[in-house]
Parts: structure tokens; sequence; C-alpha cells
């Protein structure tokens, strides 16, 4: 077992018997921490991979997988900790230092270039040149196509633009440019996330190919199921630290997940403190394109409702149709039992609907502006007499918020962007809340946010519902989820794959309700 | 140190932090500059102070200032237009045209006026329902009716317009003031007065500042963009109309140029082309400096075209230090 094998310090490399041992694997994390301001994202994390293995780390949203591979990649650098390359430690400068080592990455957002050919992704850095020191283009497509064909993908042209491609297929292009650079250990970092079960099914089968050729893999990613297809070892971590390495012949879907959760300590942010009321809010077979697939469920009032599922499992596209920022295509929308219809945002406002979004910079609030201009601009309705903005109206509104919600700021005229990501959210909070609607949609609504404020915004949160509101609140965050939700929805693949009561919320359950694991709880429930 | 030397010290960074405030003001900047100008003119050139000579000023830059004051809150809120000059020309050749063909003076000047309204609408429907961007879009209609204007006079300058119609211009003034001036002068008012205080155009700086925040906080931006373009298609028109009542022709060339005199205007003033800032007083006195760089150096008899390399400087330096004040911010 690696467990055993482990510990061991890089130095020890000299001693013979040691030396054909370590040489067994491929690449070597120890005691690797890495802190950022008020996090400690790896806390003396290790990871061993095995020469020619296909290695899945998986954890929860935030225990770390991200950081240690971008780690590994050369982004960030390490606090403490060592990486040894094929028996010799090395230091990674940059992506390009780590490619040049044979550690290429592919990430779970695509990198590739919308506009270029298939043939200029492949080889992005380091094209094929004539003696005059051109790009030499037949020589180029000469080269993909060989590699496409070796892969199978007779059908995709290499002269083809990357924006007419499938995500799926632009996914594979990446693979390859990865698998381009002569990798010794290629990592994938959540690549299955935005592709068809075909396209899964293809990389794959790349995958196995790869392996086949030598090339070690590290295997990120939240679906259980294809550990199980394609892995022959796991590794889980948790909060930044070293949970378990097993080998996946000998193990199941729920040991994983129990290795996975089980937090010692429990956050209370006042689950089942309020009053539930009528039903305020009910959504009927809302369908967007492929995000949202016949979702359905109700809101009551005082209470907090939290979504749950992976990124990418329509929580958000579910918050944007009820504020008419997208539109179905199908679903009925019912407040207090009467059919609305939300085209547009000022609709959703009109109905008393309030939106939050996670993108709070970009999408939420208006960084160059005053507190008491943000404010101002999500009630311009609220503070219009007679065609004319009442500033002094909105600017004590504003005053009114910073007290109640404890903005830290000395004045309100103060830019937003100057405040810290937690006074950010609450001024997002005093926006939408001084306009007292009924129903609060909220999307990671502590994404980024230090633990004192989580705590205060939570609050916020709870104070709003009491008072016989709705709130329906997305989170990523496990013990956000449990800490504050009255009722939790989980979502998976655009579908709703499960609902737990206040007293059936635990982290296991929700764990397997958003991989899709469903059936497998129900099993072990009896 | 004693607690003397500490207050002092503190005082003077105080007026050293106030002096550094001031010139992160663009409006300050630019009307010390103007003031600069004026004072060195007046201690330089007799004419320069002269009644005659404040008109002539006043009057070169009415038509400019009357286009830019709506397109400054159209830029506030990240939408330029750079169709204005050409629109100027073709909405004024249509009221000359009607003029000419014997329609009543109100009749030809609306008919003038409703032109630059369409080719504002217009202008709003390409960048809202075929989603072009404002920049693109307007270029296109710029030179689209250059060319329509040129055809529908066949290039030449229309003339013999009623003397009625002529004498709006060059013999209207209010309490002794130009009529164009007067114009002027309530257009800037206006349009700064409806900035600041109404609802409805004061959303041009949140609009400008984070165009997805405004259209989650339910923010109409739709309705907006077309009402803007309406408003300075119309402005445009009045500022063509205004211009052949003045001249008491219409040459060809009416309108040409105007769009990046203006622009280039409002960037000097403080308008920033990615929106959420600017003021009308800022393209007010932005404008003012050009009058007065031409007055200049026409009433000292330098090459004219000496003002378009002071222009293009000042736009660039002026453009350069506000990057320079954000950087620093930052």
């Amino acid at each position: 077992m690696p467990d055993d094998a482990g510990p061991g310090d890089g130095a020890g490399c000299k001693s013979g018997g040691r030396d054909s041992l370590l040489k067994d694997y491929i690449l070597q994390l120890k005691g690797i921490t890495k802190e950022f301001p008020g996090v400690k994202a790896l806390d003396n994390m290790q990871f061993f991979l095995k020469r020619g293995s296909i290695h899945a780390l998986i954890g929860e949203n935030g225990a770390g997988k991200s950081t240690l591979m971008k780690v590994l990649s050369g982004v960030y650098t390490p606090d403490t900790g060592q990486i040894i390359l094929d028996g010799i430690p090395e230091r990674i400068a940059n992506p390009i230092d780590a490619e040049r080592k044979g550690i290429s990455i592919v990430y779970q957002e695509l990198s590739v270039f919308p506009t270029t050919t298939v043939s200029e992704n492949v080889f992005t850095t380091n094209p094929p040149k004539n003696k005059a020191g051109f790009i030499n283009y037949r020589k180029m497509h000469k080269e993909v196509r060989k590699l496409l064909d070796t892969y199978g993908f007779t059908d995709i042209d290499e002269k083809a633009t990357i924006r007419n491609l499938s995500v799926g297929r632009q996914q594979i292009i990446e693979i390859l440019r990865a698998v381009k650079q002569n990798a010794k250990v290629l990592i994938l970092d959540e690549p299955t996330s935005a592709l068809t079960e075909r396209e899964t099914e293809v990389l794959m089968e790349i995958m196995r190919t790869l392996n086949k050729e030598g090339v070690s893999i590290i295997y990120i990613s939240h679906r259980l199921e294809e550990i199980f297809q394609i892995c022959d070892t796991v590794t889980i971590m948790r909060d930044g630290q070293y949970i378990k390495t097993l080998a996946v012949e000998n193990t199941s879907k729920d040991e994983l997940v129990k290795y996975m959760v089980g937090r010692d300590v429990v956050y209370q942010y006042g689950a089942g403190s309020n009053e539930i009321g009528e039903e305020l809010l009910r959504v009927e077979n809302l369908t967007y394109k492929k995000e949202v697939k016949n979702v359905s469920f109700s809101l009551h009032r005082g209470e907090v409702l939290g979504l749950a599922g992976l990124e990418g499992a329509g929580r958000t596209e579910v918050l944007e149709c009820l504020f008419g920022i997208c539109h179905a295509q199908e679903g009925k929308i019912f407040l207090e039992g009467e059919e609305i219809r939300i085209s547009s945002p000022e609709a959703a406002k009109a109905n008393g609907l309030a939106y939050l979004t996670k993108d709070r910079k970009n999408k939420g609030l208006y960084l160059r502006m005053s507190i008491a201009d943000n404010v101002l601009a999500a009630n311009v309705d609220r503070f219009t007499r007679k065609g004319l903005m009442q500033f002094q109206a909105a600017r004590s509104s504003a005053m009114e918020y910073r007290e109640k919600f404890q903005i830290k700021t000395p004045d309100v005229d103060k830019k937003v962007s100057q405040l810290s990501g937690g006074n950010q959210q609450k001024v997002l909070l005093s926006m939408w809340i001084s306009r007292k609607p009924q129903i609060l949609l909220i999307d990671e609504p502590t994404r980024g946010i230090d633990v004192g404020t989580k705590e205060a915004i939570h609050r916020l949160i709870r104070d709003f519902a009491k008072q016989g509101m709705g709130v329906i609140m997305v989170s990523s965050d496990m013990p956000e989820l449990i800490g504050a939700s009255d009722r939790i929805v989980s979502m998976y693949e655009g579908r709703i794959s499960g609902q737990l009561k206040l007293e059936q919320i635990t982290e296991e359950r929700i764990m397997a309700q958003t991989s899709g694991l469903t059936i497998d709880t129900k099993e072990s429930e009896t | 140190m004693s607690d003397l030397t500490k207050t002092q010290n503190r005082g003077r960074s105080n007026a050293r932090t106030v002096l550094k405030r001031i010139f992160e003001i663009r409006e300050i900047v630019i009307f010390l500059l103007v003031m600069l100008l004026a004072v060195f003119m007046a201690l330089n050139h007799q004419q320069f102070l002269t009644t005659a000579n404040v008109r002539i000023i006043g009057n070169y830059m009415a038509t400019d200032m009357i286009i830019g004051a709506f397109l400054t809150i159209s830029l506030i809120a990240g939408n330029t237009d750079f169709s204005v000059g050409s629109n100027m020309g073709c909405s004024a050749f249509v009221c000359g045209l009607l003029l000419n063909a014997g329609y009543s003076i109100p009749v030809s000047i609306a008919g003038g006026l409703l032109v630059g309204c369409v080719i504002g609408a217009l202008n709003a429907f390409i960048i809202v329902n075929l989603k072009v961007l404002p920049m693109i879009a307007t270029m296109g209609t710029w030179m689209t009716f250059k060319g329509v204007g040129l055809m529908i006079i066949n290039s030449r300058a229309l003339s013999n317009f009623p003397v009625a119609f002529k004498n709006i211009v060059q013999e209207g003034s209010v309490f002794g003031i130009p009529i164009l001036i007067v114009v002027m002068l309530i257009v800037t008012v206006t349009a700064s007065l409806l900035l600041k205080y109404v609802s409805f155009f004061h959303q041009a700086y949140f609009i400008g500042s984070n165009k997805e925040s405004a259209r989650i906080s339910g923010i109409n931006v739709t309705k907006f963009v077309y009402v803007l373009y309406i408003l300075i298609g119309f402005f445009a028109a009045l500022a063509g109309v205004l211009s052949i009542s003045r001249y008491g022709s219409a040459p060809a060339s009416l309108g040409q140029g105007v769009e990046f005199r203006v622009i280039s205007a409002l960037l000097i003033g403080g308008v920033s082309l990615n929106g959420g800032e600017g003021s009308i007083a800022g393209t007010f006195l932005g404008i003012l400096l050009m009058a007065l760089i031409a007055n200049a150096l026409t009433l000292f008899a330098v090459d004219a075209n000496l003002q378009n390399v002071l222009i293009g400087a000042i736009m660039v330096i002026s453009v350069a230090i506000d990057e320079a004040n954000r950087r620093r911010q930052k």
C-alpha cells in the first residue's frame, strides 16, 4: 500500500533497497502545504502515483484537489513539501516548466482557442517550423492528422475551426494537445463534466490507449461510477488533507463516500429554527435547454431551501429561469397558488423576487461605484418620485443597511471595489433585501468569504426567512448546506435527483444524491 | 520628531493630497486649461474678449454641443454613435429639399428632425435586436447615410432657402444672445439636469458601469438604448437644420467629420469609452477648449491644421492621465 511506503524522506534515495521501491512511483508528493490568506488549502498533503497507473483523486468541492494539481503543474508554489518526479526531487517553476518535465494537465474549464484550427490548438506553443523560421502548416496538419487517426478520430478535420466542434470534441483536442507534449504524467481535472455519455466513453478509450503506452494518469472526477470503470487506485482527500489511498477493486462507492465526508466541526446556521408556513412558490416541470430538465419543487414561507449539486448540475440555471434571465422552454411557476410568467428580471422584481448571483463582481455589483449608488441601482423604481431620483432617500437607505448588516466602512460613498469580499456580499444583500422581496434567490452566498462574515451572512438570510419570506439557496459548501437549509433538493445533470427533509439531511445522503447514486443509498438505507 | 513638525508634515501632505484630488477630477483639469488659454488670449490679443469674438466662439461650438450632450449620456452607458455627422447632413438635406419643394417652414423642419429620429431608431434596432456592437453598427450607418445624403442632393449644395427660414438663426436672438447659442445652452442645461436628477437618464451610469449587473438589477436596458439613440438622432438633425439656416445653404460636405470632433471632445472632457464615467460639464469644457484653440489659431493667423495636432495630443494625454490615476487607485 502506498500508505505504508509514503512517509519515507526523499533523501533516502541513495540506499539501495529503498531506491528500487521508490522507483515504482513515477510521482511522489510529500508534505505539501499551501496557505492562502485565511485558508489552508493544502495541509501536509501526500500523493503517490505508481508508474502506469490510472489514479483517481476524489474529495468534496473545496477539498483541495484542484489546488494540489495546480501545485503539480507549477501554477502555485507550495509553502512546504517535496515533489519527486521519477525519483528526482524537482522544483516546478511554472506551467511551461511542468510540461517540459513531462507533466501535462487538462483543466476542467476549456482552454482552447475558439477561432483557430484543430491543428493550431494541438501545436499552440511549439508549431513545426521550416528553415526560415516560418510555421510549416503542411507538416503541422500532417502530424495532427496522424494523431487524430491514431486515436480513432478519423471524422475530425484537422483544419476545422475549433468553435464549430462540440464541447466534447474540443475537450478531446485539449487532451490530444497534452498527449503531444510526450507527457509522463497526465492530469485530467474533471474532464467529463461537460461531456455526453458517448464522449465520455471515447475519452475513457483514449485514457486506456495512453495508459498502455506508459502514460500515468491522475484522474479527478465527481462521478464515482467512472472511477470504478477506469481507475485502479483512488486517493481521497478532505479539507486539504490526505485521508486514504485504496485499490479500486477492494472498495465500494459507499466506502468512498464515507471517507469523503465525516467532518468533525459541525456548523450551525439555524436550520430548522423557523416556523414553516404555507406554500409560497411552486415550480412545475421547468425545462431549459439541456441544462434544466423537468424540474419541480416548492418553497414555503419561512423556509430556507438548499439546492445541492455539483458544478454544472443546473442549479444556477434554475435560479436564472426563476428570475427571467434564462427563458425556460417549458414549465410553470406559481406564486401563492397563482400562475405567473416571468419574462425578464423586471417582471421577476415586480413579483417580489430578488437574485444574488455567485459572480457578484461581474454580475451583481457595480464595483466602480459607491455603496450608496449600488443600493440605488437595484432600487431605481423605489427611489423615483415623479421621474426624479431621490438621492437622499437612497443614501439613508444605504446608511440604514450599513448599520443593520454591519458593513465595515466609514461611509457609504466608498467604492465597493475597496471593500472585502464579505462586505461586498453584504452590500449585494442590502441592494436586494432593502427592496423587501418575498423570495430571495441566492447563489453561493458565502463563496470566498471568511468564516466570521459567513456566520453573519447566514444570520441575515435566516432573519429574512423568519419574517415569512422564502429563500432558495444554491451552495456547493457542504457544511453551509447542512447548517442553513430547512430542506434540501438535490440536482444531478439537470434533473432533481432527490429531496431531503430536515431530519433526513446527512452529508452522505447529499453526496450520494448529487453524484447520481440515489439507488445505491436507498439500498443502504433499508 | 516633535509634535510641531509632525503637524506641519501632516499639513503639507494634506495640501498635496488635496492637489492630487483636484487633478484626479477631469473637469477641473480641463477647466484650468480653458482658463489658462482664455487668460493668455485676453492678455495677448485685444480682439479676444470682444462681443463679436465671443459670439464667434459660441456659434462655433454650438452644433457640436447640441450633438454632444445626449451623446455623452449614451456614451456613459457604454454606447457610442459615429453616425451623428452623416445624420446631421442627411437630415439637413431632407429639410432643405422640402423647403425647395415649397413645403412650409415648420413642415420642412419637422421632416428633417423626423429623419434624424428614424436614423437613431435604426441604430438602436441594429444594436439591440441584431446585437451588433454600437461602434460597428454606427460606423455602418455613418457610411450608409453619408452616401444616402449625397445621393438625394446629387452631390450638389442646396441653396435658395426662404428668407424667413434663414432668419431663424441669422437674425433670431433672445436678450441679444444669438438663437444658436441659446439653443446650445438650453440643451446643455437640460441634458445635465436629466442626467443628474431624472432616474431614467441617471441609469446611464449603472448600465455603463456594469451592463450585466444592470440587467440583473431589472433595469430596462433595451428601452434606454432606443430612447437615447432616438434623442441623439433628433439632436443631430436639429444641429443640421440650424446649420443650414445659419449658412443659408447646405454644402454637400455638411456634417462630415463632426462625429470624430465631437467624440474627441467627449474623451477630453472625461467620458470613458468603456462607459460608467463622464459628465455634461466635462463635455461642455472639452468642446469649449476645442473652440478656443481654433479661435486662437485664427486670431494669430497660425496654420489651422495645427488645431488637429493640438487636439489629438490633448486627447491622448488626458486619457493617459486618467489611466494613470486609475492604476494608482488600485
